[in-house]
């Protein structure tokens, strides 16, 4: 039950509190700047939540068994991306050989999702906050969850400023990073923090 | 021998104007996580650009030596190799980046290790395999530069609102106003950024095409 409540205590820290999006600014490219419909912003997000749960999973199986190498800190980063990049294989060889046509139609998709700075983050933080493997689990899960509710508030905030009168310059890019800022300053407000007077 | 000079000029003005007219982070918005988390200190973002240059020069040319291979490797094997040599030149960064500062590594924390895979290869390393080698070094060192040139910016104004130092030294003006170290701090500070590059960038594309217009009046009244 105790394990049970600090999973979940783990997802809505990682879903709201600590969200990758707004509070560590993680994967906020493919949420901005890379021109994906809405429909695929979605299963791309899907796909991320899967990638991150999975390599969070065995950065918390690995974790124990690197803690005992010398130099670890040169080397774990670099076998994370060896993992992320493992893992990738994977899935390609597989959807090469099951779905050939929808691997080569969604290979840009694929390669953001699995090759992105939410899924290594994810397995970063595993290291940082010294979670056990069930932990890393939901940790990850929760850094993909997060990245969904971000689409979903942003895809709020486009439709919001799409009837506003936003300056030339500001349009696009510039307009949607201050909206995220000010997402991620009213969380920050959320948790509690006050700025100095 | 005209449209190979002509090609290569393309090329070098097409790379030049990554630096500022298609500058890869406030522009485009590739790479931006470590330039919002990471760019708070001068230090910082010397940091950033140097392990940015070491991963995305080699990625890009090695891309372009996979383009040579036949065909029949598919896309997938190419990413992988692009991927593994990103990640072995975190080592090489990390060691060069102690030299910057000691701490910089602890200070960028994930972000150090996350340059291995900003989104400007991933985006670039298709392209670069129909270029030539020295096209693909070109592109990547531009992209560098781009990328240097901005977080410079970017963590020199946010250095010197957050803590009012330069460099870790204390300067003149007494400024202090640390949210702008925060994560909020640096989507209003990259999105502002952004903004005043794109309206420098208007006004001088309206300025040019004066000086033509008034130069093209001034040839017909002779």
């Amino acid at each position: 039950m105790n394990s049970l409540i600090s999973i979940f205590t783990l997802l809505l820290t990682a879903l709201v509190l600590q969200n990758a999006v707004f509070s560590r600014a993680l994967d906020v490219t493919a949420l901005l700047a890379i021109p994906f419909e809405k429909k695929s912003l979605r299963l791309f997000g899907l796909i991320l939540t899967g990638v991150s749960t999975i390599a969070s999973l065995l950065a918390g199986l690995l974790n124990p068994l690197m803690g005992q190498w010398k130099n670890v800190q040169y080397l774990r980063p670099v076998l994370y991306i060896i993992l992320l990049a493992a893992l990738y294989g994977i899935a390609c060889l597989v959807l090469d050989w099951k779905k050939r046509d929808w691997l080569r139609d969604h290979t840009a998709l694929l390669i953001a999702a699995f090759f992105n700075c939410a899924a290594y983050g994810a397995m970063a933080l595993t290291v940082y906050s010294s979670y056990n493997w069930l932990e890393s689990a939901a940790s990850g899960m929760g850094v993909g969850l997060s990245f969904l509710l971000a689409v979903f508030l942003l895809e709020q905030g486009k439709r919001c400023m799409s009837i506003c009168n936003i300056p030339k310059s500001f349009r696009g890019l510039p307009a949607e990073l201050v909206y995220v800022g000010l997402i991620s300053l009213s969380l920050y407000g959320l948790i509690g923090h006050q700025l100095a007077a | 021998m005209q449209p190979k000079r002509n090609a290569a000029r393309r090329n070098l003005r097409k790379g030049l104007d990554l630096i500022f007219v298609h500058n890869p982070v406030l522009i485009t918005g590739l790479a931006l996580a470590p330039v919002i988390m990471g760019g708070f200190t001068v230090k910082n973002g010397m940091g950033l650009s140097l392990v940015f240059a070491m991963v995305t020069i080699p990625v890009l040319v090695l891309s372009s030596f996979l383009g040579m291979l036949p065909e029949k490797i598919p896309q997938y094997v190419r990413t992988i190799a692009c991927a593994v040599l990103a990640a072995l030149m975190l080592i090489p960064a990390r060691l060069l980046a102690g030299g910057i500062a000691p701490n910089l590594f602890d200070s960028l924390g994930m972000y150090f290790s996350m340059m291995a895979l900003n989104t400007v290869w991933l985006v670039c390393a298709p392209s670069c395999q129909k270029k030539k080698p020295q096209w693909a070094l070109w592109d990547g060192v531009c992209h560098s530069l781009g990328f240097f040139v901005c977080t410079l910016l970017i963590s020199l104004v946010r250095e010197f609102l957050a803590y009012g130092t330069f460099w870790g030294g204390a300067t003149a003006l007494p400024v202090k106003f640390p949210p702008a170290a925060y994560a909020f701090g640096g989507f209003i500070i990259v999105g502002s950024a952004a903004a005043a590059l794109r309206w420098g960038i208007d006004r001088a594309q309206d300025i040019g095409r004066l000086v033509r217009r008034q130069q093209k009046k001034w040839r017909m009244g002779r």
